[in-house]
């Protein structure tokens, strides 16, 4: 049964992915309004919100915003368009100027000159030349002999009718036109009726979903939200900063470049570069020399470079979740399928699609490929490094960690987990003795390295009284483990002693006189790290005058309060899961609040 | 902790196992002892004990003799000043 269904969980992704892009493609005209729509109600809905905050009905407010906005765009629309046809305009009496600066250009090189030269008279002859037409079915005996003239060529032009230019103009405006009125169709339904798309989407999830579907669309509608802002407060910024370099500059139209920068640059990579392009291109027509376009040019790349690699990976990588790359792709991808308005849409898409996988299961994988979050803790990329054998790199993930916490937090959060790990590895066959070997003598070396580096001598210090003996349970591991916590220990005044694996840990206590002042510290990392300690303890507990135990059960998590309580008791000693919480323990020990220790009340 | 803690334990060992039980440590190229390094002579006092030997150290400098002192351990373990003494602490014995 299990043979049967596997290929068809197999499949099942590749063919639904398959059909998702076939709708996305075949169903753009209606699915690219509803997207814009949907973008739109996340930018528009906090403005809709404040004005019902104000008693105005959710309907009007609504309209009242989206005809506010359209108003916006249009009358930018209208500045735009207006200042375009000017410039258009008044282009051909700078052809001078354009033609001079290519001159000068060629100027430099006669080769390019003569090349350019021939390339000119090669499409003189070519225009120059007349074809000859030839004649379907008048060729051969019937084709028009020598010396007769050559029959005129005969054009059909359409009659230009009233009906017919409305029928071409309507047809090119239509379409936009058309998008246009879907899209604010959709904006106010999305507005208006926002709580019942919200209640119909969570029905169509399951009621036994409603929390995670709740999650998931806050998630993404504050993302989408905040993403949007904060790509149109960046531009805004982009678009004041080159409106005012620009009339420092001296360039005409400045405010039309700065207002056409803060569109263009929602069109990720190419946007800068057009909005660029175009007032270089115009200088460079107007102006007498170079230094103008130049300065034109060296203005757009310091603003974008400058904005692109640190103004946004700061906002956008903590804000979108979606990681570079994934920006990077789902531009091209939404540019594949739906064009030039898929670069527009890609990211806000992207974030919707990323958080679905946050959310979803059996979408997970949409979350790991194209979310920022790193996919593998700091303690598994160690193990992995390990397991890889490249000892530097191990290295360099507890140094980078070290850099922002304190070596015992490094050593709780990446080493013993690392070591549980390979202990779980090693019980199941399948870490090697090679690779084991090489793990457990680089953690020495690395755990040896570090604690001798952050030290204090033991001497010439004032001590604690109580004396900690830190035994290890069962093999290497928790005897590497055992040592870092003898060091922290150490680092803060306790006498500590690690021993190694013992197989008779009470008699060795007992041989050095341990007695209820002084604490025992097993150490023991996972698997069976419970059994292994209780083992240790019994052992110590059958020699009499026992001192008080601590238990460090290394990455162990009891559930609930009553687990460690039987825990406690099973292993007659205080269960500590962090080498923080150990060293808390034994201080409170040390300290004598802990008056009923476990290893005296039983 | 580390490798010359091993070796030491595992030079302990093997004295023991070749039927050496009265060990005379000399430390006197032992500048310092850490946690693991006082554990590897604790568990092999221990080790000696219980199989009937008998170890002593001998010329450990200031700052050994500091850590075995805070860890109680010179209690335990006879500690002489030079080597001919701890030899001769057998002898006595």
């Amino acid at each position: 049964m299990a043979r049967d269904n596997a290929p068809t969980s197999t499949i099942s992704p590749v063919i639904g992915l398959v059909i998702a892009i076939a709708v996305l493609y075949f169903a753009r005209d209606l699915l690219i309004p509803l997207a814009f729509a949907l973008l739109l109600a996340f930018l528009l809905t906090p403005i809709v919100k404040r004005l019902e905050g104000w008693k105005i009905p959710r309907a009007p407010a609504s309209v009242l915003v989206l005809i506010f906005a359209s108003a916006l765009v249009s009358v930018v629309g209208y500045f735009v368009a207006t200042q375009l046809i000017s410039i258009a305009e008044s282009l051909p009496q700078y052809s001078g100027k354009l033609s001079a600066k290519i001159q000068a250009l060629e100027g430099g090189s006669n080769g390019l000159r003569d090349v350019l030269s021939q390339l000119q008279d090669m499409g003189r002859q070519i225009t120059e030349k007349k074809p000859e037409r030839s004649f379907p079915g008048v060729e051969g005996k019937n084709a028009p002999a020598s010396g007769t003239p050559a029959p005129i060529p005969v054009e059909i032009v359409e009659e230009h009718s009233v009906v017919q230019a409305i029928r071409d103009y309507a047809g090119t405006l239509l379409r936009p036109l058309g998008t246009a009125g879907l899209i604010v169709v959709f904006s106010i339904f999305m507005l208006i009726d926002r709580d019942n798309l919200r209640y119909r989407l969570l029905r169509l999830m399951g009621q036994q979903k409603l929390q995670a579907t709740t999650k998931a669309m806050d998630d993404a509608g504050q993302r989408v939200s905040r993403y949007v802002l904060l790509q149109f407060c960046v531009n805004a910024g982009f678009g004041t900063i080159i409106a005012f370099g620009l009339y420092l500059i001296g360039v005409q139209y400045w405010l039309l470049w700065g207002v056409l920068g803060i569109f263009l640059r929602f069109l990720p990579y190419i946007g800068p570069v057009i909005a660029g392009f175009l007032p270089f291109a115009v200088t460079l027509a107007v102006s007498d020399g170079w230094r103008t376009p130049l300065l034109v040019v060296g203005l757009f790349l310091v603003t974008e470079a400058i904005i692109g690699n640190f103004v946004e990976p700061l906002l956008y990588g903590v804000h979108t979740g979606l990681s570079a790359v994934a920006i990077l792709v789902s531009a091209i991808f939404w540019t594949v399928v739906w064009g030039p308005i898929g670069l527009v849409l890609a990211t806000p898409l992207t974030v919707c699609i990323t958080v679905l996988g946050r959310y979803t299961p059996q979408l997970e994988f949409l979350n790991i490929l194209l979310g920022d979050e790193p996919v593998l803790t700091p303690s598994v990329i160690f193990y992995q490094r390990l397991l890889a054998l490249d000892q530097q790199d191990a290295l360099n993930v507890l140094e980078n960690l070290g850099k922002d916490k304190p070596l015992i937090q490094v050593f709780d959060e990446i080493v013993i987990p690392a070591l549980a790990m390979a202990e779980r590895d090693r019980h199941t066959g399948q870490l090697d003795a090679r690779r084991e070997e090489f793990l457990v003598e680089s953690i020495n070396e690395f755990v040896t390295e570090l604690a001798e580096a952050e030290a204090i001598p033991i001497t010439g210090r004032q001590l604690q009284n109580t004396r900690v003996f830190c035994i290890p349970a069962h093999d290497a591991a928790d005897e590497i483990a055992a040592a870092m916590c003898a060091h922290f220990l150490t680092q803060e005044g306790f006498p500590a002693i690690t021993f190694p694996v013992s197989d008779s840990p009470g008699e060795l206590i007992r041989n050095l006189g341990g007695g209820p002042d002084d604490v025992v510290c097993i150490s023991a990392v996972p698997p069976f790290s419970a059994g292994n300690a209780k083992k240790v303890a019994k052992s110590i507990l059958e020699h009499g005058n026992p001192p008080h135990i601590v238990a460090g059960l290394w990455t162990y998590a009891p559930s609930g309060e009553a687990r460690t309580e039987r825990l406690r008791k099973v292993l007659c000693a205080t269960v500590a899961t962090t080498l923080a919480e150990a060293v808390a323990q034994v201080q409170e020990i040390d300290r004598g609040v802990a008056t009923d220790g476990p290893s005296r009340a039983t | 902790m580390g490798a010359p803690s091993n070796e030491f334990r595992s030079t302990i060992a093997d004295l023991l196992r070749a039927g050496n039980q009265r060990i005379v440590l000399n430390f006197k190229g032992v500048p310092y002892a850490d946690s693991a390094g006082i554990g590897a002579l604790a568990f092999n006092f221990s080790n000696i004990k219980a199989a009937g030997g008998r170890l002593v150290v001998a010329e450990a400098q200031q700052a050994v003799r500091e850590v075995l002192d805070v860890t109680r351990l010179s209690q335990l373990i006879p500690m002489f000043a030079t080597e001919q003494e701890a030899l001769s602490s057998f002898g006595a014995n």
